[in-house]
């Protein structure tokens, strides 16, 4: 502290520019300083999860890699829709409408490949766009007439969750298809699916979860590398500042949340290649499990803060707090409250180090 | 002690020797305050001069405070500019909020009506009272304010500027209220800063000037012209730089320029190098006048706009900024900067496109560029990495300046430029619009100010309730000249 202040002062009777001159290559790492550092704060709530998990560890299974390689893969597609929640919480906002979009857009690519029988290379755009649509509606409706993003968006979970239900007539869609005499006919599943839903790398690393990561990477590429992640940062920080300062804060927040919809699009492409069918009730919930990943890996809320590695180590936190729970056969009852105390705790520990 | 004055009128309040400091600044210091049953004691004083660091403490809201201010058990209540109703509830909710007449642990509704209709009676108030206020034009809501300090039985009222939201008529049957209340052996202390009303309601006036008491004297003895002297009596020490103003070409041309219900038909021509003062009290449309010009309000403004001569269409902050305009608003916390980011990315705001090539920011270029401004603004901060919310006002109003230098602007739009900034970033801030000026820069500046308005405009004008009342040359400009036109008399 005393240390940088040192460099702060410029004796007002010297013009030399010692503003900001560059740290002394000695200067002591304050452990403090770093302590208050988010991302040091998210990896010590995920560490201290990992921690439990050596802890109760029935049959050494935790050390296994095939644990954490299925980790991995469970929180790949809550953590796509985690991007998209990453960017939308950094405006200041929020978007409930995630899960309804997987389920919408699982349905819409079921249908299109399935039954339709569309080739993958228009039945995958003409869904990522689908969900661009909705998100961007959301956004619109936030932007153009000053609707609450949780009013909005909560509109756009139910009308989502409706598309997904009216145009699967309300049944899950798969390789069974129903014929004109009332008979089902089972077609070959597309090799889309199987190529989603696979492991490469020597069976180590499931397709799903690369894909998460790209999305991330391109969060990260956005957020930290383009003038236009700057916009996103400003407006959420202060967004009258922003606007006079030239940010095109409503432009901004439309593609904030059209871009959470294609996450979730995306999102929910995985969702359908897992199951092999596009359930209307697909992702029903996975709203606040992104969430949950953004608040814990220490994005705040209240917007223009935040990151998406933050949001990554978020994901990794839920994803071995529910595979823990999972491997010491803990019940589900016990598991939801056990998992509500312990983001609480989570969100509670980044905070005392404030 | 004496209770009673020599008219026989029983005196409300007395305070005596009241000081107060804030850390090592001398707010308040040995100030008298004496309030009268029935009458309105108008407390004066230019911006800054203790009159709201008094009312809080006559009204009890700061304990912390020397000397003495007894209330005699008198119930004292306070009518803000800013009325403390809640939009959301009705009137009469309001009127009692937290004191709701109950019965055991229900509402007592039929109570708290019939109350709140015998006060309401009282106030000549015909409105519904379960109507939520925020239906009620701004001078009933006023009245529902009184209404709710008479049914704490408050003899002593405090008005904050009371009438500056509303409307002319408004404000008639608004004094006529008062002359109620006073009749009903209410004391008023009054704060305006408009000299009619002052003279129309005042039975005595009180004078604060940098925390002193100046006088107290009765409003028919007190000349207008003694008045305004004891306001802003002091010398000008030499706090400010010569100012030697080289003019160039018209640069700005606004002609009939408004934003509807806000400021009309505003015309001026200012020119390569100038500095405008722009003075005008609460209410007056200055700032309203900048946000318009800036875009703030979107197209919805009127009148003709030329920059160097062009044509210049109004339409958004964006436009404006690419029309080689900035603006540095009155509140830097609320528009002016993005407190939770770092000062490069502060300074850098309204000017990413030059940073970022082709999209892709340049952090170094950002850097680098943050650090020439720190160092020619001497912005003191352990770094262009350190949050801006962390530096002290004078500092985060350097951080607003860069960034808008960084845009490489024409036209600067300056509102109250120096508010809440210490001596010296004040020095340093009139330094930099000399400095800018001589490069051609054309200011525009509000300030209520009045020293830094004469020592800095090269011109000022004067507006009133959205309307031009003066325009004085330099040379011509007078505290007492502005002030005038400031409260609504037109210059001849």
């Amino acid at each position: 502290m005393s240390n940088a202040n040192t460099i702060a002062t410029i004796p007002s009777a010297s013009p030399a520019p010692s503003f900001d001159a560059k740290r002394k290559p000695n200067a002591p790492i304050h452990l403090r300083k770093l302590a208050q550092q988010p991302w040091v704060r998210a990896l010590l709530a995920l560490v201290l999860i990992a921690a439990i998990g050596m802890i109760f560890n029935p049959g050494g299974i935790f050390y296994k890699w095939s644990t954490h390689r299925d980790m991995l893969r469970q929180v790949s597609v809550a953590g796509m829709l985690a991007c998209g929640m990453t960017l939308v919480i950094i405006t200041g906002g929020i978007d409930l409408a995630v899960g309804s979009v997987v389920g919408f857009t699982a349905v819409l690519f079921s249908l299109l490949t399935l039954h339709l029988g569309w080739p993958a290379a228009l039945a995958l755009p003409v869904c990522v766009l689908t969900g661009a649509a909705c998100g961007a509606l959301s956004g619109g409706l936030i932007a153009g007439f000053n609707i609450q993003p949780f009013i909005a968006t909560l509109a756009m979970m139910v009308f989502a969750r409706g598309l997904a239900k009216s145009i699967s007539g309300g049944q899950k869609i798969s390789t069974a298809v129903l014929q004109a005499d009332d008979s089902y006919k089972n077609i070959e599943l597309p090799a889309l699916f199987g190529t989603i839903d696979h492991r490469i790398l020597g069976e180590n690393i499931a397709v799903v979860t690369l894909v998460m990561l790209v999305c991330v990477l391109a969060c990260y590429v956005l957020l930290t590398k383009l003038r236009w992640g700057r916009y996103f940062y400003a407006t959420g920080g202060n967004e009258n500042a922003a606007r006079l300062s030239g940010v095109p804060t409503k432009a901004i927040k439309v593609w904030a949340y059209g871009l959470s919809g294609v996450f979730s699009a995306i999102a929910g492409i995985c969702q359908a290649a897992q199951e092999q069918q596009g359930d209307p009730e697909a992702g029903a919930g996975y709203e606040l499990t992104a969430i949950a990943m953004v608040v814990i890996g220490g994005t705040s809320l209240a917007g223009g803060r935040g990151g998406i590695a933050l949001t990554l180590i978020g994901a990794f936190t839920i994803g071995y707090l529910e595979k823990i729970l999972s491997i010491n056969a803990v019940g589900e009852s016990s598991r939801l409250m056990l998992t509500g105390l312990i983001i609480v705790a989570a969100v509670l520990l980044q905070r005392s180090k404030k | 002690m004496l209770s009673q004055t020599p008219n026989g009128a029983p005196i409300l309040l007395t305070a005596s020797n009241v000081g107060k400091s804030f850390g090592t600044v001398r707010v308040l210091d040995g100030v008298p305050f004496e309030l009268r049953s029935g009458e309105v004691h108008v407390l004066a004083g230019e911006n800054g001069a203790g009159k709201s660091t008094l009312i809080k403490i006559l009204a009890g809201i700061c304990s912390d405070f020397d000397g003495t201010v007894d209330a005699r058990g008198n119930h004292v209540s306070v009518i803000h500019q800013e009325l403390s109703l809640i939009d959301s509830m009705s009137a009469e909710d309001n009127i009692f909020l937290g004191r709701e007449p109950s019965r055991g642990p229900l509402l007592d509704r039929c109570t708290q009506r019939a109350r709140a209709a015998e006060i309401c009676g009282q106030l000549e108030l015909e409105i519904d009272l379960n109507e939520p206020v925020e239906n009620f034009a701004m001078s009933v809501k006023n009245r529902i304010e009184i209404a709710k300090a008479l049914s704490l039985d408050a003899r002593i009222i405090i008005m904050d500027e009371p009438t500056s939201a509303l409307t002319k008529p408004e404000c008639e049957n608004f004094f006529e209220l008062i002359e109620m209340l006073k009749a009903s052996g209410c004391g008023i202390i009054y704060i305006s800063h408009k000299m009619d009303e002052i003279y129309r309601l005042a039975d005595r006036i009180t004078v604060l000037r940098d925390g002193k008491w100046i006088g107290t004297a009765n409003a028919a003895e007190l000349s207008q012209g003694a008045f305004v002297h004891w306001m802003i009596g002091r010398e000008l020490v030499e706090q400010f730089p010569a100012r030697n103003p080289s003019l160039g070409e018209i640069r700005l041309s606004l002609k009939d320029f408004g934003v509807p219900g806000l400021v009309e038909n505003f015309t001026l021509d200012a020119r390569a190098g100038e500095i405008i003062g722009i003075a005008g009290l609460q209410g007056s449309g200055s700032s309203e006048l900048f946000n318009g010009l800036f875009g703030a309000y979107g197209s919805n403004v009127r009148g003709e706009v030329k920059i160097d001569g062009e044509e210049f269409v109004v339409r958004s902050p964006r436009t404006s900024i690419a029309g080689q305009m900035a603006y540095v608003t009155n509140d830097r916390k609320d528009t002016g900067l993005v407190l939770g980011m770092n000062i490069a990315k502060n300074i850098s705001l309204a000017s990413l496109a030059g940073v970022s090539p082709y999209g892709w920011m340049s952090t170094h270029t950002e850097t680098e560029k943050a650090r020439a401004h720190g160092t020619s603004l001497r912005i003191r901060a352990s770094g262009v990495e350190q949050t801006v919310g962390e530096l002290s006002g004078g500092n985060q109003q350097k951080v607003v300046l860069a960034k808008w230098l960084e845009t490489k602007p024409k036209i600067l739009l300056l509102d109250e430029p120096t508010r809440g900034v210490d001596v010296g970033a004040k020095h340093e801030i009139y330094e930099l619009m000399n400095r800018l000026t001589r490069q051609g820069i054309t200011i525009l500046m509000i300030s209520t100010e009045m020293p830094e308005l004469l020592a800095m405009s090269d011109r000022i004008m004067v507006l009133h309730r959205g309307q031009i009342t003066a325009e004085l040359p330099r040379a011509q400009a007078t505290q007492e000249k502005i002030l005038r036109a400031a409260m609504g008399e037109v210059a001849a």
